[in-house]
C-alpha cells in the first residue's frame, strides 16, 4: 500500500540573508505586478533560481516557486541558515545540492512527516524516494495548498486560525478518516478547483492573499506565473508577523484615502501606488516601490520633519513642509518623536534601538532595549550600569554551524571553547565526565572525555544506544540510573551492537555493558550478551530491589519476532517468565507510582495482529481487563486510561490516570501542578477540565461535574498554570493553540471569574518562581506580574545583562536560540541565530549532572506536571 | 549635515520631472543596459529620464512604444530595472 501524505514541500525559516548578490536582468512584468515585483526585489528576495529569467510573466517552476516561499520565510521568520543537515533531505532523489530544496524538505522532515511511505506485508512503514520535480510547472490551485500548508507549519497566525471544513468519521473497520468538505467558492469556475486544493484556495481568497483571474474566475488549472507568484508571496511577506507591515499596504486605493492622521495636523492619505504626506495644501509624494513607511512628527522648533523608510536600509528625512530632501541616515527607523528618530537594529521583529536626532547625527547606536532608551533620554543620554553576575555554570553543545563540533561556553556566553572536532550528538554529563556519540568514523559508537575536551576514550565497539538517547538509562535528573543503589557505586549501562549491524535497530543490540570508574578511567563489565531491548526499563520490584528489564535478542536471531522478558540487578540476569513471548512492551506508570507493563505477544502474520495485548505487573501477572479501544485498564479494581500530555519540550508522553466510569462524556479534569488532596484548594480540583472530545478548557463550579461552563478555545491541559487560587489559561480563540495569536485569562478557583488580562499574545513562557508570565506577542515581548496581573513591555538587548538561567528559546519554526532573562524580564542571547545549537546541555558549577535547559517557546510554556483525570 | 537640495521644492518628492525634454527610447535599448552601469553612463545611453525620485534611486524612461520602464539605483548604479506592459 502506497500511501501519500501531502505532496512535497513544506519550505520554512532558516537562513539569515536569503538573496545574495547574483547577476539579475532588466525583467518584464505586467503593470498591475510592478509595484510587489520592484519591493519584493528590493527586499532582496529574488532568488538565484530566477537570476537569468527576463519575463516574468511566464510560469513559474516548482522548485522556483520553493526557492521564492523559502526566501520570504527565510526573511520573515530570521532562522539560521545551518538548519539543514543531510540526513534530512536524502530521501530526496531529484533535490541537488539546491539548498532551497533542501531547506523545504529539511522543514517537512523535521515536523515529522515523510511524504510518501510503503507499508509492507507485515504492516511495518517505511519511507520511501520521493520526487520534487522542480523543474516541472505549478498550478495554480496547488500553489495555494503549498502556501497554506507551509503558512501553517510555521504557525503563520492568520492562516492557522482559518476554520478547516473537516469531520473525522470511521470506515467499517473502526479506522478513523478524515474527511474535510469543500468549502463554498464563490468563483464562477469553483466546480473546476479539485477537493484536496478547495480549503486552501477558499482560505488564501478570504485572507486576501491570492486574488482571481478577472471575470470571477479562479482558473485553478491554469499554472501560476512569475510575477502571481510573487505577489502572492510578497502578499504573505508583508503581513507575516514578524515583518513590520508597510504604510497603506492593506489599502485599495483607486481613490484617495486617508490612511493616518498625525498629531501635527498632517494627513497621510493613498492614491494609486503612491502616499502623501499633507497639510495646508502641500502634498508630498512618496512611491511605494521606494518608501515602506512614512513618520511624521513636528519638533520643539516647530519644524516638522517625514522621516521615509525605505527598502534600502536606510532613511530619507524630509522637511515636511517643504518637500526638501534634507538627510538620508543609514537606518531603520521604528518611530520619531519631536526630538529624535527611533532607529532599530534590524528592519523587523525583536530588535534593539538606537536614536538619530533631526541633523542626521547618530545619538545612541542600536543596540539597546526601548526601555534602556528611556531611561538614557531621562538621564542626560548616560548609558545604565549594569551589574554583573559570575557565570554559573557552562553549556555544552553540538555547533551544526561548525559540522556539529562540540563546542563548550560559559553562562554568561563568554569562554567559548570548541572541545571537539567529532560531529557529536546526545551529549550528556556525569561525574566530571562528558558522554556523546558521533557521526561519520565510529559512527554511532559512544565516547568519553573530560568537559576540557582531553582524555578522550571510545567507550563502545560498535554503534550503540546508552546514556542521553531515549532518557532510558538515566534518572530523570539526568544522572544515570543504577540498578541498585545501595552499592553507592553508581555505573551506567550501554548497549553495544559490536558490528552486528550497521544500522542498529531495537532489535539488534546484543551487548549489555555496565561502565563502571576507577582512578577517573572507565572500565566497561559485560552484563549479558543477549539483549535486545532498545526500552529498557528500570523499576524495582515488591523487595525494593532495582532491576532492569529488558527482552532477548533472540527474537532476530531465530527470526521469530518474539522473545521472553529478562531482568538483570547488574551482576545477575535472570528471565522474567519463560513461558509469555513478548514482541514488545513498554512500562506504564501508575499514579500511584508502580510500574506495570504494557505487553504485545508475538505478531502473528495470517491475523495480521498481535496474538495478545494486555497489561501486566512486574512478574508479568495479567491484570485484570484491557481495553485496547479506548485504551483504558482495570488495575486493582481502578480503571486507568492513557491520556497524552505535553512534557514541554515538544514531545508527549503517556499518562495512565484513573478514571470515573460512571462519566460516559470525554471529560477530563485538569489537576494543576501542585495541588493534593491535602491543599486547602483540593475542591477547586474539580474546577477545571479539559474536554478531549470537542477541545478546549471548561470551568465548572460543581465537584460533581454539572454546570459545565466553556472558558477557552484551543487550549490544552498544558496551557494552565496555577499561582496561589488563580489559574492562567491561554485562549488562541478558536485557532490552534500552537503559535496563534490569543488572550491569557485568569480564572479565580475561589469565585470562578474569569478575567483577560493580556490580548495579542502569541505564545507565553511562566516563570512559577517569581510569578511572571513572559510573553511573546510576535513583534516584541512583554511581561505579566501575577501579583498584579500588570502587563508591560520588555525587549532584547543585545546581550547586555547576561544572567539567570540559560533558557532555550524555541521559535515557533523551530528555530533555537540559546539564551536566558535578565532581572528585568529580558531575553538576552547566549548564542544568538548564527550559531546552531544542538544537543546542548548545562551543568551549574558544582553539579555532578546537567540540568535541562528551560524551554522557552511558541509552542510549549513551561509547565510541569499537569495530570488528566476523568471527571464523574 | 549634508544636503540635497531640488529645486521644485513644494513639488518635491519623488516623482519630480528631471528634463522636460527627455525622449522615450526603445524596449530593445533598454533591455539592451547592463545592470550595474553607473547613472551617468546611463543617461549617456538613454538621455535623461522622465522622471526621477529626490533621492536619486528611481528613474522612469518613457518607451518608444508609450510602456515606461524604471531603473533602481544603489550607490549610484542601476540595481534593477523593469519593462512595465
Amino acid at each position: 500500500m502506497k500511501k501519500k501524505i501531502i505532496s512535497i514541500i513544506l519550505c520554512a525559516a532558516m537562513l539569515a540573508s536569503a538573496a545574495s548578490a547574483f547577476a539579475r536582468e532588466i525583467v518584464h512584468v505586467s503593470d498591475w505586478a510592478y509595484n510587489d515585483v520592484s519591493v519584493f526585489t528590493s527586499e532582496d528576495l529574488i532568488t538565484e533560481g530566477l537570476a537569468d529569467v527576463s519575463d516574468y510573466r511566464q510560469n513559474i517552476t516548482r522548485g522556483q516557486f520553493i526557492e521564492l516561499m523559502c526566501s520570504v520565510l527565510i526573511k520573515t521568520t530570521q532562522i539560521n541558515k545551518n538548519y539543514v543537515h543531510p540526513s534530512w533531505y536524502s530521501y530526496f532523489e531529484d533535490i541537488g545540492d539546491n539548498y532551497y530544496y533542501q531547506l523545504a524538505i529539511a522543514n517537512y522532515l523535521v515536523n515529522g512527516e515523510t511524504l510518501e511511505t510503503e507499508t509492507d506485508e507485515y504492516g511495518r512503514e517505511s519511507v520511501t524516494r520521493a520526487r520534487l520535480r522542480p523543474d516541472e510547472p505549478i498550478t495554480r490551485q496547488d500553489a495555494a495548498v503549498l502556501a497554506l500548508t507551509t503558512l501553517s507549519r510555521i504557525n503563520f497566525f492568520r492562516v492557522q486560525n482559518y476554520p478547516v471544513y473537516s469531520e473525522t468519521e470511521f470506515d467499517a473497520d473502526g479506522v478513523a478518516l478524515e474527511i474535510q468538505y469543500k468549502p463554498k467558492l464563490t468563483y464562477d469556475d469553483a466546480d473546476s478547483v479539485a477537493d484536496y486544493a478547495a480549503h486552501a484556495v477558499y482560505a488564501l481568497s478570504d485572507l486576501g492573499l491570492m486574488q482571481g483571474m478577472g471575470k470571477n474566475n479562479f482558473e485553478p488549472l491554469g499554472n501560476i506565473t512569475i510575477e502571481q507568484a510573487i505577489s502572492l508571496l510578497y502578499r504573505i511577506y508583508r503581513t507575516y508577523p514578524h515583518t513590520d507591515d508597510p504604510d497603506g499596504t492593506g489599502i485599495t486605493a483607486d481613490t484617495e484615502k486617508t490612511i493616518k492622521t498625525y498629531e501635527n495636523g498632517y494627513t497621510e492619505t493613498k492614491l494609486g501606488e503612491t502616499l502623501y504626506l499633507k497639510k495646508d495644501g502641500v502634498s508630498i509624494p512618496f512611491d511605494t516601490d521606494i518608501y515602506s513607511n512614512i513618520y511624521c512628527s513636528t519638533t520643539s522648533d516647530g519644524n516638522v520633519y517625514a522621516a521615509a523608510q525605505t527598502y534600502s536600509d536606510t532613511t530619507d528625512i524630509y522637511n515636511a513642509a517643504t518637500g526638501e530632501l534634507l538627510v538620508t541616515i543609514p537606518a531603520y527607523t521604528y518611530m520619531t518623536d519631536a526630538n529624535y528618530i527611533y532607529t532599530k537594529a534590524a528592519k523587523s521583529g525583536k530588535t534593539a534601538f538606537g536614536l538619530y536626532d533631526y541633523s542626521g547625527k547618530e545619538v545612541i547606536p542600536a543596540k539597546y532595549s526601548l526601555s534602556e532608551i528611556d531611561y538614557m533620554i531621562k538621564n542626560g543620554l548616560k548609558e545604565p550600569e549594569y551589574s554583573r553576575r559570575a557565570p554559573d555554570g557552562w553549556i555544552y553543545y553540538a555547533d551544526w554551524s561548525d559540522g556539529g563540533h562540540m563546542y563548550k561556553v560559559d553562562s554568561n556566553g563568554e569562554n567559548k571553547q570548541k572541545i571537539s572536532d567529532e560531529d557529536c550528538y546526545d551529549i550528556s554529563y556525569y561525574n566530571g565526565r562528558l558522554y556523546y556519540y558521533i557521526r561519520g568514523k565510529d559512527e554511532g559508537c559512544l565516547f568519553t572525555m573530560l568537559p576540557d575536551g582531553s582524555d578522550v576514550t571510545k567507550l563502545s565497539d560498535g554503534k550503540c544506544y546508552g546514556i542521553s538517547s531515549a532518557n532510558f538509562l538515566t534518572y530523570e535528573d539526568g544522572s544515570p540510573l543504577s540498578a541498585d543503589d545501595t552499592q553507592n557505586k553508581p555505573y551506567m549501562f550501554f548497549l553495544d551492537s559490536v558490528g552486528n549491524d550497521d544500522s542498529p535497530s531495537m532489535f539488534t543490540y546484543r551487548f549489555l555493558y555496565r561502565l563502571t570508574y576507577e582512578n577517573g578511567k572507565a572500565h566497561k563489565e559485560l552484563v549479558t550478551d543477549d539483549c535486545g531491548s532498545y526500552n529498557m526499563v528500570a523499576a524495582k520490584d515488591k523487595s525494593e530491589k532495582s532491576w532492569f528489564y529488558f527482552t532477548s535478542a533472540k527474537m532476530m536471531t531465530d527470526n521469530s519476532s518474539e522473545s521472553y522478558l529478562y531482568r538483570t540487578d547488574g551482576d545477575v540476569v535472570e528471565c522474567v517468565n519463560d513461558k509469555v513471548k513478548i514482541n514488545y512492551f513498554f512500562p506504564i506508570t501508575t499514579t500511584d507510582g508502580r510500574t506495570l507493563f504494557h505487553i504485545e505477544g508475538p505478531y502473528n502474520e495470517e491475523t495480521k495482529s498481535h496474538e495478545y495485548d494486555y497489561v501486566a505487573d512486574l512478574d508479568l501477572n495479567y491484570i485484570e481487563e484491557y481495553d485496547d479501544e479506548k485504551w483504558e485498564y482495570t488495575v486493582d479494581g481502578i480503571k486507568v486510561k492513557n491520556v497524552w500530555t505535553s512534557n514541554g519540550d515538544g514531545s508527549q508522553s503517556g499518562r495512565y490516570v484513573p478514571i470515573d466510569p460512571s462519566d460516559n462524556e470525554e471529560f477530563y479534569k485538569g489537576e494543576i501542578s501542585g495541588a493534593t488532596k491535602d491543599d486547602s484548594l483540593s475542591d477547586d480540583m474539580y474546577s477545571v477540565y479539559y474536554d478531549n472530545k470537542n477541545g478546549g478548557m471548561f470551568y465548572t463550579s460543581d465537584p460533581e461535574g454539572g454546570e459545565r461552563h466553556q472558558l477557552l478555545h484551543g487550549t490544552s491541559l498544558s496551557d494552565v498554570q496555577r499561582f496561589g487560587n488563580k489559574l492562567y489559561c491561554f485562549d488562541n480563540h478558536d485557532g490552534d493553540s500552537l503559535g496563534s495569536e490569543g488572550t491569557i485569562y485568569s480564572i479565580d478557583m475561589d469565585t470562578g471569574e474569569t478575567k483577560a488580562i493580556c490580548d495579542g499574545v502569541y505564545s507565553t513562557s511562566y516563570a512559577t518562581d517569581s510569578a511572571i508570565v513572559y510573553i511573546d506577542t510576535g513583534l516584541n515581548y512583554r511581561r505579566l506580574d501575577i501579583n498584579t496581573d500588570t502587563v508591560s513591555e520588555v525587549y532584547p538587548n543585545s546581550g547586555k545583562n547576561r544572567y539567570g538561567k540559560p533558557i532555550e528559546f524555541w521559535a515557533p519554526n523551530g528555530a533555537r536560540n540559546l539564551t536566558k532573562l535578565d532581572e528585568d524580564g529580558n531575553l538576552c542571547d547566549i548564542l544568538t541565530d548564527d550559531v546552531y545549537v544542538r544537543y546542548m546541555i548545562y551543568v551549574p558549577n558544582g553539579s555532578n549532572t546537567e540540568v535541562d535547559i528551560d524551554r522557552y517557546g511558541a509552542k510549549y510554556i513551561a509547565v510541569s506536571d499537569v495530570k488528566a483525570y476523568r471527571v464523574g | 549635515m549634508k544636503r540635497k537640495i531640488f529645486a521644485a521644492l513644494l513639488i518635491a518628492a519623488l516623482a519630480a520631472p528631471a528634463a522636460a525634454y527627455a525622449a522615450p527610447v526603445s524596449e530593445g535599448e533598454f533591455a539592451a543596459l547592463p545592470l550595474g552601469t553607473s547613472k551617468s553612463d546611463v543617461h549617456a545611453s538613454l538621455g535623461n529620464p522622465e522622471t526621477a525620485s529626490v533621492n536619486g534611486v528611481k528613474e522612469v524612461y518613457r518607451l518608444t512604444d508609450g510602456g515606461k520602464a524604471v531603473l533602481i539605483y544603489s550607490g549610484g548604479h542601476t540595481y534593477f530595472g523593469f519593462i512595465v506592459h
